[in-house]
């Protein structure tokens, strides 16, 4: 398993879109992905319990990924939650 | 638990969470919801300014910016009712919310009021897309029923 604290940039935070595009992107995983505000304990292949968490731009997000793709899950989540 | 009708799948009734014409998704003009990406469903065309409970279920969350409410029903499926296109940008003006996240809703309950007037001259289309964002694992077979009708989907839970 790898974790890693990540910063989100998006604008207006992670609400809907954002929130669509994570999890769209998460699913081509096969690794299971958490994201939490302390520690990542929520399914981030779920729209809703992401856009729940309500995280707004600048606030920083604990991310866990365990699975045979785990580091390439990791890396495109960073991408996607550092751009504007 | 008894089922039933003895039915092996349950069934699931959304009525309209706003007055207005019903369309299908696909027909939103914005891909993130046209492409299903956020679940399969419809969208309203409100002629009014009130947001109510489209079933039974309980409230999972009120955006920070209220343009966006989403419960589950006791069968797990969850449906997110996002008023207008981009009013994230709104920064909550113009809505107020009438629930929060936990609350145990009944159909017809009164859930999120918006200002028409001010959304559009805010440039936003008010079109209102309500969607299962967990169709893949919740929605064995679904109707949508597009127009005036009361009842928008009619979903054969998983």
């Amino acid at each position: 398993m790898i974790k890693e604290i990540v910063t989100v940039n998006r604008q207006d935070g992670l609400h809907a879109r954002p929130a669509g595009e994570l999890v769209q992107l998460c699913k081509k995983y096969q690794s299971e992905i958490k994201m939490g505000k302390v520690t990542a304990n929520i399914s981030a292949k779920s729209i809703l319990a992401v856009m729940a968490m309500g995280i707004s731009k600048g606030e920083k997000v604990a991310i866990s990924a365990e699975g045979p793709d785990e580091e390439l899950a990791m890396d495109a989540i960073k991408e996607l939650l550092s751009k504007e | 638990m008894f089922k039933l009708f003895g039915k092996k799948d349950e069934e699931l009734k959304l009525y309209k969470p706003v007055v207005g014409k019903a369309i299908d998704i696909t027909q939103v003009p914005d891909e993130m919801f046209s492409q299903k990406l956020m679940g399969e469903g419809v969208a309203i065309e409100p002629e009014e300014d009130t947001v109510v409970a489209p079933c039974d279920g309980e409230i999972l969350l009120v955006a920070k910016t209220l343009h966006a409410v989403a419960l589950q029903t006791s069968n797990g499926v969850e449906v997110l009712i996002h008023v207008g296109l981009d009013t994230v940008e709104l920064k909550g003006q113009g809505f107020t919310s009438h629930v929060n996240a936990g609350d145990k809703v009944k159909k017809g309950d009164k859930l999120l009021s918006f200002d028409r007037q001010y959304i559009t001259e805010q440039g936003k289309p008010l079109v209102t897309p309500v969607v299962i964002t967990n169709s893949d694992e919740k929605v064995a077979d679904m109707e949508k029923i597009f127009g005036e009708n009361d009842v928008i989907m009619t979903i054969k839970v998983k």
